[in-house]
């Protein structure tokens, strides 16, 4: 079965905006939340290595 | 100092969250692959009923994470332990994130059905108050600087919003019996749906403990970058 067979197969009729929307907001917000955490956890550990633990810029 | 212990929970936290973060990938793809394609249509929900896959997952995961929440804040009022209170405080933004999404698909899932966004229904109500207790967690911590009476704070105000949980969970009952509002019927939970629904939820509580140890990273960086920046100030002032 191709992608657009598979795709045209779901059956989800009228319905399908809906349905869509739920699964893509849902995983888009995933998404988001996740790449937040790893851009922040990134710029954080930045920001700490270019101090040493007493506080001496490097 | 040992900054690999400063930085992070702990080792195992940081171990895990590479793992925790493919299952949730795998998890969800393979349970929305199977409940928006293999599940069979609903005679009386025609398609929308699948939303039910996101929904019923979301919602549990939203119930679970307060529920964890004031299990930790136990910890951190008994004990006193930092560690605690920063888990707690990472838990409830990925709270909101879920409760929006329940309320968001029951929505979706609504609308069809019987031509409302929104209806003042058991679940729906439950899932709003969950979302006001997460976010008042996230409020009270902000406004509070100092960050032991912020975490005590915090603590309690888990603690007094976990005394609704059995209310939230039991009015679902209680208002089914008097309603008026349209509802969403409920559908039986068997086969492929089953199968989908368990594999969402399981995806989804992999994505929140990954999700809550990464948060949980970034504040007690946070925590590190801040007293730093204190001491390097005292440093220069003398």
């Amino acid at each position: 079965m191709s992608a657009a067979q598979f795709v045209f197969a779901l059956h989800l009729g009228g319905d399908a905006p809906y349905v869509w929307t739920a699964v893509g907001v849902t995983v888009l917000a995933l998404a988001i939340e996740a790449c937040a955490l790893s851009i922040r956890g990134r710029d954080l550990a930045r920001r700490i290595d270019h101090t040493d633990a007493s506080g001496e810029r490097r | 100092m040992n900054r690999a212990l400063t930085l992070s929970i702990s080792p195992f936290a940081d171990r895990i969250r590479p793992p925790l973060a493919v299952a949730a990938a795998v998890l969800l793809a393979l349970g929305l692959v199977l409940g928006m394609g293999f599940v069979p249509e609903d005679a009386a929900q025609r398609g929308s009923f699948r939303i039910a896959v996101i929904h019923y997952p979301a919602a549990w995961m939203s119930f679970v994470l307060y529920l964890a929440a004031a299990v930790v804040s136990i910890v951190t009022l008994a004990r006193h332990e930092r560690a605690a209170a920063i888990v707690a405080n990472a838990i409830a933004p990925t709270g909101i994130l879920f409760t929006l999404i329940a309320l968001w698909t029951e929505a979706l899932w609504r609308k069809p059905l019987r031509g409302l966004w929104w209806a003042w229904d058991a679940e729906a109500v439950s899932q709003l108050m969950l979302m006001f207790l997460f976010g008042g967690l996230v409020a009270l911590r902000a406004m509070i600087d100092d960050s032991r009476r912020a975490d005590r704070a915090t603590a309690l105000l888990a603690l007094v919003g976990a005394a609704n949980l059995p209310v939230l969970y039991f009015s679902i009952r209680w208002w089914d019996a008097l309603q008026r509002a349209p509802q969403v019927p409920v559908p039986a939970m068997r086969g492929a749906l089953a199968l989908a629904t368990l594999l969402v939820g399981s995806g989804f509580a992999a994505y929140a403990v990954f999700a809550v140890l990464g948060r949980a990273r970034c504040a007690v960086t946070e925590r590190e970058v801040l007293a730093r920046s204190m001491h390097e100030l005292r440093e220069a002032r003398s």
